[in-house]
């Protein structure tokens, strides 16, 4: 009965300050949510693709040219507007058009009788990342149209997997928000309270007493498993209400997941609170290490084609395998069993983590040599 | 005030308990090349506060932190409540009750809340409503560590050291930063604990602390305890039996010549005043008139007084306490 209140008294002393230190409640709950609603804003809030405008410049009217017109009409990526080449060259430098399809005269003719490749222009602008995007796009459809009045000999078609028939695009981004609300909170909003904590005589204090190294790091850990269980209600709820996200398609797995990737947080934390000098020190390599984790754990941004380097390196990160067991249970509702392998790196990584700080703690907080 | 033991306790604390409850026995620590403790000896019995003065680097904190558990030493042990701090540290704790200097207890927790964390860390904790009592803590019992000001934070302090009914109180500079008033009801608070049959050890930077709280009192330099006893004790063997302290108002003034004075046993200029260190002051004062007559010296500002620690705290380091 008076471990169960120890270990509530610590859990809420880190609860509280969390909550209280306006920084850290920031950084911890609403920095998410604005990240959410940021990409939300500028994916216009929808995950349904957005059409790009093509210029058109018909010189052809025969039946390829209308063809291909209305192969763009029906694609559902592009919009297409007619006119001039001049015009339509003008309109895309100005960023208006994305790119400009020309189709020479005689270009039906020369596909009917078959006399060698028939040459279509397409201009775009390399500054725009959007502009190259609809050339690649115009290329492709124009490619898939080269078979005209013959049968093609592969049919492709888009299926996406069962398992992501009902995602859209903000349900692929909560893990890599989840990631870094975890890292956030484990790694710099602990780790740096806990070496002022440190540095300020609190610890020592608290060690005076009857408080064993055992009750505090459980107690600290339980208190930001609450608070990682606060996040995902939070950033859940805000997507669920602005963007339609589903729940998670395994909730007591993602849950699993986040506690175990947090008590890794906290261990990563606990660990540089305990090596660092100074709290002054602590908070930038707390930084450094909670951004290096997010960046190069696949969470914030793909790094699937990466330099090579960069992804070695990112196998050596815990983010990489927390990023991966959410998208995997959280979004396809894989069983916690296909992501074992990612478990173990986190379980590994916590008890790593909380072994040194407390072997540290317990040399330079509780008894001093 | 002194609402955390019962009479009976104090009683059968006082029975049961070894007289000596805090003990030192020739710690040792080093750091590097330095040696910051040298066979540092001390003990403190049930119901006694000893003080120990010494100027900043002289080893008080690292003397304190071995006797406390919190610092391992080199040689030498430190007994407490007769349990050995560092092999027997877990059975202690319960028994000891720590006021760090300047007292860092978590800022964005409440008085109530940091008093209600400490408490779940005892078997047998005081009840926190009684606390905030008896630290007159009611009203700031949902205020912020934080916000509190020096004077509450030391009385919370000290509430927090008392909160597991500790035999033992380790108390390091607890009234440093408070106004004379606040300085005099934590004054108050200490003897109340000292008559409920704690051992306490006290570190001050004020003199007038150490005379007015502490029974016995050591002083410490180099890691060194250079003497020990009451006040009273210490004033009569390292003291001078009393001072006349005069200002020459600006003017110039031989110390040998007045060193020669009638009883004049000791001379010394500080910060403007002159001390003369007498075993007569009549005839002292009879001797220093004649002596400014002859030289038209306008002696203001003249007092006699006896010899203090200060005085003590001088005579063995050579340096004043604040240096």
């Amino acid at each position: 009965m008076r471990m169960a209140n120890q270990l509530w008294q610590v859990l809420m002393l880190n609860v509280r300050q969390q909550m209280r230190n306006k920084s850290a409640f920031f950084f911890n709950l609403i920095m998410p949510v604005l990240m959410l609603l940021f990409f939300g804003a500028t994916n216009a809030g929808s995950d349904t693709v957005t059409a790009v405008t093509v210029g058109l410049v018909d010189r052809d009217g025969g039946p390829v040219a209308q063809l291909i017109r209305t192969g763009l009409q029906e694609s559902g990526y592009f919009e297409v507007e007619a006119g001039e080449e001049a015009e339509l060259i003008r309109r895309l430098d100005a960023g208006k058009v994305r790119a400009v399809l020309v189709l020479p005269a005689g270009l039906s003719e020369q596909v009917a009788v078959g006399s060698g490749p028939a040459e279509v222009i397409v201009h775009w602008d390399p500054t725009s990342t959007a502009s190259a995007a609809a050339q690649g796009g115009l290329q492709y459809l124009i490619q898939g149209l080269e078979t005209f009045q013959k049968e093609p000999s592969i049919a492709v078609r888009d299926q996406r997997l069962d398992s992501t028939e009902q995602l859209g695009l903000f349900d692929f981004m909560m893990p890599g928000l989840l990631v870094y609300m975890t890292l956030n909170a484990g790694v710099l909003a602990i780790g740096t309270a806990v070496s002022y904590q440190q540095r300020a005589g609190t610890l020592r204090h608290m060690f005076s007493t009857p408080l064993t190294m055992g009750a505090w790091l459980v107690g600290t850990v339980l208190g930001n498993h609450l608070l990682a269980i606060l996040q995902l209600s939070v950033i859940w709820c805000v997507g669920i209400a602005f963007f339609k996200i589903q729940l998670p398609n395994n909730l007591p797995g993602t849950v699993a997941i986040l506690l175990l990737s947090s008590t890794a947080g906290i261990g990563i934390g606990l660990a540089i609170a305990a090596f660092a000098r100074s709290g002054e020190t602590a908070m930038p390599i707390a930084i450094i290490a909670s951004m290096g984790l997010t960046f190069l754990g696949n969470a914030m941004m793909p790094l699937d084609h990466a330099p090579e380097i960069v992804q070695t390196v990112m196998r050596f990160m815990p983010s990489y395998y927390m990023t991966h067991a959410l998208q995997q249970v959280t979004m396809k509702g894989q069983p916690l069993a296909a992501v074992l392998p990612d478990l173990g790196v986190l379980a590994l990584t916590a008890t790593i983590g909380l072994g040194l700080a407390a072997w540290r703690l317990r040399r330079t907080v509780v008894t001093a040599a | 005030m002194a609402a955390s033991l019962t009479e009976a306790e104090v009683r059968s604390a006082r029975a049961a308990a070894p007289a000596v409850l805090i003990e030192a026995r020739g710690l040792v620590k080093r750091y590097g090349d330095k040696l910051a403790v040298d066979g540092f000896s001390l003990q403190v019995r049930s119901g006694e506060i000893v003080g120990l003065l010494g100027p900043n680097g002289a080893g008080k904190t690292t003397a304190v932190e071995m006797m406390e558990g919190l610092r391992r030493p080199d040689a030498g042990q430190s007994i407490i409540c007769g349990l050995d701090v560092h092999r027997q540290g877990r059975a202690l704790r319960p028994r000891i009750g720590i006021a760090l200097q300047a007292a860092r207890l978590p800022e964005y927790a409440t008085v109530l809340e940091i008093l209600t964390l400490y408490a779940s860390f005892y078997e047998d904790p005081m009840p926190v409503g009684d606390l905030l009592r008896q630290f007159s803590l009611e009203e700031k019992a949902r205020t912020r560590f934080s916000h509190l000001s020096g004077g509450q934070r030391q009385r919370l302090a000290l509430a927090v050291a008392l909160i597991g009914r500790p035999k033992v109180l380790f108390l390091d500079e607890p009234t440093t930063g408070l106004d004379p008033q606040a300085r005099h009801a934590l004054w108050d608070v200490i003897l109340d604990l000292k008559e409920e049959g704690r051992a306490i050890l006290l570190t001050t930077h004020y003199m007038e602390e150490a005379e007015r709280l502490c029974d016995r009192v050591a002083v410490m330099d180099h890691g060194r305890i250079l003497a020990e006893g009451t006040p009273r004790e210490l004033t009569r063997a390292y003291g001078p039996e009393a001072a006349v302290e005069l200002d020459p108002g600006g003017a110039r003034v031989d110390l040998a010549e007045l060193a020669r004075l009638s009883a004049v046993t000791g001379v010394r200029s500080e910060d403007g005043r002159v001390l003369l260190h007498t075993a007569n002051p009549p005839a002292t004062l009879m001797a220093l008139a004649r002596y400014a007559q002859e030289r038209s010296l306008p002696l203001s500002d003249l007092r006699t007084r006896s010899a203090t620690m200060d005085d003590v705290f001088m005579a063995l380091t050579g340096r004043r306490l604040r240096d």
